[in-house]
């Protein structure tokens, strides 16, 4: 065997190691997140329950009809928008772009707080509010690029662009949450900075059939993103298409961000730390890239969901926005990889 | 032989900018230097060539098949351009870049054993196995020239189109990518097409040599043929005079009134 194939072997092994490693911190965490609440339930009597070992009614209604879909819902939006960061990131060739630093998360709210308030029923349909949010997205992350190529089309002039694309789209969502709130007399506001509070079993289909579709597409895209990485002649010289690379990307990326708005409004940055992280581990072939990001952004988000529900517990304030706590750890790392780039 | 043939072919750009019509003919084993000044259409004519500018007019022929009959990936496995930008903040690795080369060839998901041993053999072909770990954006230009390199050969090509494979060179380092270059242009049967800036170095390493000005052919031939005062003089506007030296070939020395 050359020195080559057994470094790709080498490589295969530690991403399958790394792969059920993660996996299995994954199962641990849902665990975790099925027995963290009000009523305090062992991980071991979770993993009971859900597995229909223990048949307590009043437990059984806890965990699976309460907690199990929100566990849920954390888990698959942390994937989704860990694959659109990395492929927005790839298509972009900017390794600081995200959904929400790049104004899709701002605009899918936006559309959604607009729709309700001229068609409120549509507020009680997951597949409508996804439409309209996926419009919205759509249109943001249009306007960021084109703002980005009016000034220059530079790395820096698009994180700027998206940077006035999210802060118009925000304070139109704002604007319109606030009256949104006001009229239908629902909580609306939390959506701004994202919250798991109100997850139903229709919220969890949407989202795993959003999330299995974007996975499979983008994997299967995964050699496709490594050649347009490097540009478009690059792209062109391996006998892709960049255009068509891009297209389905943006339109792919924009549909995990906007579902997942959808059910749980702005959660930013997990787009932007997990690709990181897993570029850390396994290098940036997107091969591994798009896996491994989805199994760090579940484990991620839905820690940082079992985080909310321990703080909000303890501080008897009500619940804390998860997206405050992803933006609490997701903007220092921001900074530090903004120092990086005007350090090189 | 495999040659590639262009007949009359010709390219606008939006600007205005012409190229053409151009009528020339490349073939296995020989490198071919493009020469001419800033703007000639050097860079646009390996473009055309490469499937990336759809010509005006004209046809252009790989081998017995015109180069527009062909598909994307089809072109992908015969054709290598030296064109990358390499991305910032993605730390990327050299293997990693080199073996996106193979792509054209693989069906699967995974590099087959041939894909590892063409990545292999080039890495090899170009000294570079203690660096495959390192991160491209790392690298001087030099060696990010020798890893360009090896990543075109990695694919295996029949044709190389290199875009001043010297830029920000120094001399040891552009006596070394062109001596490799054309080794494995003879070891390998390739058509090599290379822009150049420096004559001198052209003449010494290509078979043949374009010389382009404002889009126009102005000589096609050997470096003999080719360099001479008269041309010179027409294309960069500068009197030369051309030593012939027993050790050094041919020197061109500009005259500076």
């Amino acid at each position: 065997m050359t020195q080559l194939e057994q470094y790709y072997e080498l490589r295969k092994k530690k991403f399958f190691t790394i792969t059920l490693l993660l996996t299995i911190l994954l199962t641990v965490t849902l665990l975790l997140s099925l027995s963290v609440g009000s009523v305090n339930i062992g991980i071991d009597k979770a993993f009971l329950v859900l597995t229909g070992y223990v048949q307590n009614k009043t437990l059984s209604y806890i965990v699976l009809n309460i907690r199990l879909p929100r566990t849920l819902a954390s888990i698959l939006i942390g994937a989704s928008l860990a694959i659109s960061g990395v492929l927005i990131q790839n298509v972009t060739r900017n390794a600081l772009a995200e959904p929400f630093l790049l104004g899709l998360s701002s605009g899918a709210l936006a559309f959604i707080a607009l729709a309700i308030l001229l068609i409120p029923s549509i507020i009680f349909s997951i597949h409508y509010v996804s439409i309209v949010a996926f419009i919205g997205a759509i249109l943001a992350f249009t306007l960021t690029l084109m703002l980005s190529e009016a000034v220059g089309g530079s790395a820096t002039s698009l994180i700027l662009a998206g940077i006035a694309v999210t802060s118009g789209f925000s304070g139109i969502s704002s604007f319109l949450a606030f009256i949104v709130q006001a009229k239908l007399n629902r909580p609306f506001l939390i959506l701004l900075l994202g919250s798991l509070a109100q997850i139903l079993d229709e919220h969890v289909i949407v989202l795993g059939f959003t999330f299995t579709l974007g996975f499979i597409v983008s994997l299967a895209l995964a050699k496709r993103l490594n050649a347009v990485m490097f540009g478009d002649e690059h792209s062109l010289q391996l006998g892709y298409n960049p255009k068509i690379t891009r297209l389905i990307s943006s339109l792919l990326a924009a549909l995990l961000t906007s579902v997942s708005v959808a059910v749980a409004g702005i959660i930013g940055f997990i787009g932007l730390v997990i690709p990181h992280m897993a570029r850390l581990l396994m290098g940036n072939d997107n091969r591994f890239v798009i896996p491994l990001s989805a199994l760090l952004g579940s484990i991620l988000l839905c820690l940082s969901d079992i985080f909310v529900r321990i703080a909000s517990g303890g501080l008897a304030i009500g619940e804390i926005p998860v997206g405050a706590v992803t933006s609490a750890f997701g903007a220092p790392f921001f900074a530090y990889l903004l120092m990086a780039k005007v350090r090189s | 032989m495999f040659c590639i043939k262009v007949e009359n072919l010709a390219f606008k750009y939006g600007d205005g900018f012409e190229l053409g019509k151009l009528n020339l003919r490349f073939c296995e084993s020989e490198v071919t230097a493009i020469l001419g000044p800033n703007g000639a259409g050097k860079t646009t004519f390996l473009k055309c060539l490469a499937r990336m500018l759809k010509p005006l007019e004209g046809v252009v022929y790989l081998g017995s098949k015109e180069l527009w009959s062909l598909s994307l990936n089809e072109v992908a496995k015969i054709v290598s351009f030296s064109e990358v930008e390499i991305p910032q903040g993605f730390n990327v690795k050299v293997v990693d870049f080199v073996s996106t080369s193979r792509y054209p060839h693989m069906s699967s998901f995974w590099e087959s054993s041939e894909d590892l041993k063409a990545i292999g053999e080039s890495i090899r072909k170009l000294k570079l196995e203690s660096f495959v770990q390192r991160k491209i954006e790392e690298l001087s230009s030099g060696e990010f020239q020798r890893v360009v390199l090896a990543k075109i050969l990695a694919k295996k090509p029949k044709v190389l189109l290199l875009d001043e494979p010297t830029l920000h060179l120094d001399i040891k380092y552009q006596l070394e990518i062109l001596k490799i270059i054309r080794e494995i242009t003879k070891e390998e049967k390739l058509v090599t097409i290379v822009t150049l800036h420096d004559l001198k170095l052209a003449s010494m390493f290509a078979d043949k040599i374009v010389l382009l000005s404002n889009g126009k052919v102005v000589a096609f031939g050997s470096s003999a043929e080719v360099l001479t005062p008269r041309n010179i003089e027409k294309v960069y506007g500068v009197k030369v005079k051309i030593i012939e030296d027993e050790e050094a070939g041919i020197i061109i020395a500009p005259l500076i009134k």
